[in-house]
């Protein structure tokens, strides 16, 4: 695990990790290293149920809560579960999300089911996050990218370990139950996990009900390898994930069931040659099904089912090597994904039939990358990274309804459209036992997202426009800088980053007077454009301190702005946000106290449904104790998360949507 | 038993042979109205016309109608025969005509012609067709029932300018999600027995799905050109649509019909689309 951090850490500054497991003990920030590893220029959050040591938050806490403590990451928040990344505060479209460097397409029409919701932290070993187009193996990205890497074993020491854990949460009755089983053998090692969660509503602060917000959640996922020679192994993998009655109080529909089936098969082979270290060649196919329905709902205008479908198949074949000063990595990808959804409204008026359209009409999407990479040093403390990628991007309407709805806003429109999607950067970094500075400039082109080519009367339901792709926009550029400056002393670290996107040709949607929208209530209609320039700024400072043996005291503080031309503030912005943390440690026990919160938000948008939203700080109490039997051990936590019960929404709360009250909560892991 | 399982195998035999002899007996080109379905005979003592259309039924609004006329031997009378007709439906006291083109042969058919006619209102029809065998006269007549059609898809009217209209639409016969050719006849009433075509005027189209309230965007208004009235009319999903229509003249004025506001959900004329 360790090493295979270290081989990802040395691309480039601007990468985040998130752990989600780790079987070290050591809280990073508490680490003791004497040099800087380039750990230091990432952000890390340890967040696994294997690990008692994590001061803040739960070990059986959801991948959307790891990742929301990443700086590079805001989860925009529809309901309890499956939020939305939001990479440097841009919107899921501008950024890459893999699973294990696989591409998978969302089937929902209005971002209910991020790729982040199909997987569980259960079967992750870490999020790796780069900015910008810098390192991304992905595919062609404006935001970043996210990699959200699986946890398996490894060849050699033989055995089984098992474990079984369960977690309540007072709140909305949140329970959490699973099991998993590692097998490490000479030629062969398996993994396999469950995990299920039911969660009924919850209670905002101050004791109101949520009604719409619970959900069901089975995981199950299995990893095997097979080891051919001293040098060649092959890996297979599966996950099946299938969440059901989820609500989502911040929309009008709710969903029966979004589920996934994703599965891969790996061939790995080490030391090729003597500049060649490693090559890695897989093969992917996922398939999602996702059933929106609002007969949870009592007063609808009208009553309405919109399923959607995503199939992707995919590749990669990867190469990995050094030479003198050089470590280089190349990497040749493709994909082909095929997306549809559709709506049916039910008339209650006798005689009228039942309304029924496309709302993404078929579309396919054929993409082909190439990307090399290649870190040089030099003079001892001096790196230099250089990335660069070209991928043809193909998008084909391959329903003949699909086009002819569309074909009505758009006379002339062609099914098929190709682009050309370049991507560049460079980093360089000094390091010193002290200092670590690094500053890096990158460029990045993407191609619209499939709501924003293609979509149909989408609505949203925070500005409540209808949206209308736009099938004739151009690519979506950035120009990116971003800087690092890390300090460590034996018990003071401390990091301080930025960075800017100059996006042009920034894809957003803009009232179209003309037109009238399809959904009963809603504002207007937006179609799909792009303005010719947009900013984004963001920035985040960590601080963390240790106070004798025991005390750890950590600061975390971020901004973002952003600024679009003739939009003014760009919506979903993270104002000043700050986390501050105590915690004592004393041998396997643990207490943690910390205090979150966001400063008054005075930047918002009101075109975009966003009000100013007051200032709030929320207080979170929670202490753990590791218990050690041989080599078996029991970890158990349990904490207060919004002590006080402060009733509070956040700048990533759909439609302000109130977040959760005082909430108790207790996690079990038992490890054999 | 094996008697009974030869007679099933000899079945199809026995009809290919009959079928055979049938049609040595039948006219001698009756290809000429294949894909039509029989409507309806009018009559008078020396000839039969027998009407056909693509449904086998008449209905409200547009109809294109065949028909042949046979002597009393069932021979064929070849199509030079310059034949009109004079649709009309009588009631208690009143009788009504209806718009209806003039007969003209089916090109490349030596006994078939065809024409169309507008029905207004369902019902049973006098169709009398009257047409010339070498210099004489005649007139077959007879009732045809016409259906109701299904949606609305004829409008009559008394115009602000004091006259009275029939407009019906043509296409689409076959609506998609999709742009769709739409086309329409005006007819305005000279007598109550003589309709004329009206070219010039402008049908404005403003298409709306009552279930849910909206419109659909860039439709075009109906022109005339070549005889009929064309636009495009969009339908942006499945579902029942009412095609909002204003009529008006060559100088702009409309004569009939209202735009759909808050207020006016519809225009007091308007087509039916179902798709
Ligand atoms: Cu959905």
């Amino acid at each position: 695990m360790f090493r295979s951090i270290l081989i990802l850490a040395a691309v480039l500054f601007c990468r985040q990790a998130v752990y989600s497991q780790t079987d070290q003990h050591q809280h990073p920030h508490a680490a003791s290293a004497d040099t800087f590893t380039l750990q230091e220029l990432r952000e890390v959050v340890v967040i696994s149920q294997r690990s008692a040591s994590d001061r803040s938050g739960k070990p059986l806490a959801s991948l959307d809560t790891y990742l929301e403590k990443s700086a590079a990451v805001n989860m925009i928040r529809r309901g309890s579960y499956a939020w939305e990344p939001y990479l440097n505060g841009m919107a899921s479209e501008r950024s890459v999300i893999t699973i294990d460097g696989m591409r998978i397409y969302a089937a929902c029409t209005d971002k209910m089911d991020p790729v982040t919701s199909y997987v569980e932290t259960t079967n992750l070993a870490s999020a790796t996050v780069h900015n910008g187009p810098s390192g991304s193996t992905g595919g062609a990205t404006v935001a970043g990218s996210l990699d959200l890497v699986r946890k398996k074993g490894s060849f050699g020491r033989g055995g089984f370990n098992s474990s079984i854990f369960g977690g309540f949460e007072a709140n909305n009755r949140l329970k959490t139950g699973g099991t998993g089983v590692a097998y490490s053998g000479e030629t062969f090692f398996a993994n396999a996990d469950v995990t299920y969660r039911h969660a009924d509503n919850y209670r905002a602060g101050g004791g109101t009900e949520i009604r719409n917000s619970g959900f069901s959640k089975l995981n199950m996922s299995a990893i095997a390898g097979y080891k051919a020679d001293e040098h060649r192994h092959l890996e297979a993998s599966l996950i099946f994930d299938r969440a059901s009655d989820v609500g989502y109080p911040a929309l009008p529909m709710d969903v029966s069931l979004a589920q996934a089936y994703i599965a891969s098969l790996e061939y790995i082979q080490h030391h090729l040659s003597p500049g060649v270290s490693e090559w890695k060649t897989k093969l992917y196919y996922n398939n999602v099904r996702h059933v929106m329905d609002d007969s949870r709902r009592p007063d609808v205008p009208i009553r309405m089912d919109m399923p959607g479908w995503s199939r992707t198949w995919g590749f990669y074949s990867q190469l990995k090597g050094s030479r003198e000063k050089h470590d280089w990595k190349a990497s040749l990808s493709g994909h082909h994904n095929h997306s549809l959804a559709e709506m049916t409204m039910y008339s209650d008026t006798p005689g009228w039939k039942d309304m029924y359209m496309l709302t993404w009409p078929g579309v396919a999407t054929r993409y082909a990358d190439l990307y090399a990479e290649d870190s040089y040093s030099f003079r001892e403390k001096w790196k230099a990274t250089t990335t660069a990628g070209l991928a043809v991007h193909n998008n084909l309407i391959d329903n003949i309804t699909g086009l002819g709805s569309l074909r009505i806003f758009y006379p002339g429109l062609q099914k098929n459209r190709t682009r050309l999607l370049k991507r560049l950067s460079s980093a360089l970094t000094r390091e010193t036992e002290r200092w670590l500075l690094s500053a890096a400039a990158g460029y990045g082109e993407r191609a619209p997202g499939i709501s924003e080519g293609y979509g149909y009367y989408l609505f949203n339901s925070f500005d409540r426009f209808d949206y209308i792709g736009n099938p004739e926009m151009r690519n979506e550029k950035t120009v990116t800088y971003g800087a690092v400056a890390a300090y460590r002393r034996s018990r003071l670290s401390a990091k301080l980053s930025g960075s800017v996107f100059q996006v042009y040709d920034y894809i957003i949607g803009k009232p179209d007077a003309g037109l009238s929208a399809m959904t009963i209530g809603a504002a207007g209609v937006k179609v799909y454009e792009q303005l010719r320039h947009a900013r984004i700024m963001t920035g985040a400072l960590e601080v963390s301190y240790q106070f004798g043996k025991n005390w750890l005291w950590t600061s975390k503080a971020g901004y973002r702005n952003g600024k679009g031309n003739g939009v003014g503030p760009l919506p979903l912005m993270q104002p000043f946000s700050y986390q501050e943390a105590l915690s004592f440690t004393h041998k396997s026990f643990s207490a943690d106290a910390s205090i979150g919160g966001a400063l008054k938000q005075t930047r918002f948008n009101p075109a975009f449904g966003e009000s100013p939203l007051p200032a709030y700080a929320v207080l979170n109490l929670s202490a753990s104790q590791l218990l050690e039997f041989g080599d078996r051990s029991l970890t158990l936590k349990a904490g207060a998360e919004n002590l006080l019960d402060q009733n509070y929404t956040t700048f990533a709360d759909w439609n302000r949507l109130p977040r959760m009250g005082r909430n108790i909560f207790m996690n079990v892991i038992w490890k054999f | 038993m094996k008697l009974f399982k030869n007679i099933i195998c000899c079945l199809p035999l026995l009809a290919v042979v009959f079928l055979a002899s049938c049609s040595k007996d039948a006219d001698p080109v009756p290809d000429e109205i294949d894909g039509l379905k029989f409507v309806a005979s009018l009559k008078n003592e020396t000839h039969m016309v027998n009407l056909y259309s693509a449904s086998g039924k008449l209905t409200t609004g547009y109809n294109e109608i065949f028909f042949q006329v046979r002597k009393a031997d069932s021979s064929l009378v070849v199509n030079n025969i310059s034949p009109e007709w004079a649709p009309t439906m009588k009631t208690e006291n009143m009788s009504h005509s209806s718009p209806a083109s003039a007969i003209a042969p089916v090109p490349g058919t030596s006994f078939l012609f065809s024409g169309f006619i507008i029905f207004p209102m369902a019902g049973d029809w006098e169709l009398p067709i009257t047409y010339h065998i070498d210099g004489t006269a005649y007139t077959s007549t007879g009732k045809a029932a016409v259906q109701a059609a299904q949606k609305r898809i004829l409008e009559s009217f008394e115009g602000s300018d004091g006259q009275k209209y029939v407009v019906t639409m043509l296409d689409p016969v076959k609506p998609v999600i999709d742009r769709n050719d739409m086309t329409a006849l005006l007819y305005r009433m000279k007598s109550t027995n003589d309709f004329e075509p009206v070219s010039g005027y402008t049908i404005k189209i403003d298409p709306r799905m009552p279930a849910m309230g909206h419109d659909s965007p860039n439709n075009t208004d109906l022109t005339f050109k070549d005889g009929i009235y064309k636009g495009v009319v969009n339908l942006t999903m499945k579902g029942s649509w009412q095609i909002n229509l204003q009529v008006a003249n060559e100088k702009g004025e409309v004569i009939k019909g209202e735009p759909v506001t808050e207020a006016n959900p519809a225009s007091s004329i308007y087509f039916e689309i179902e798709l």
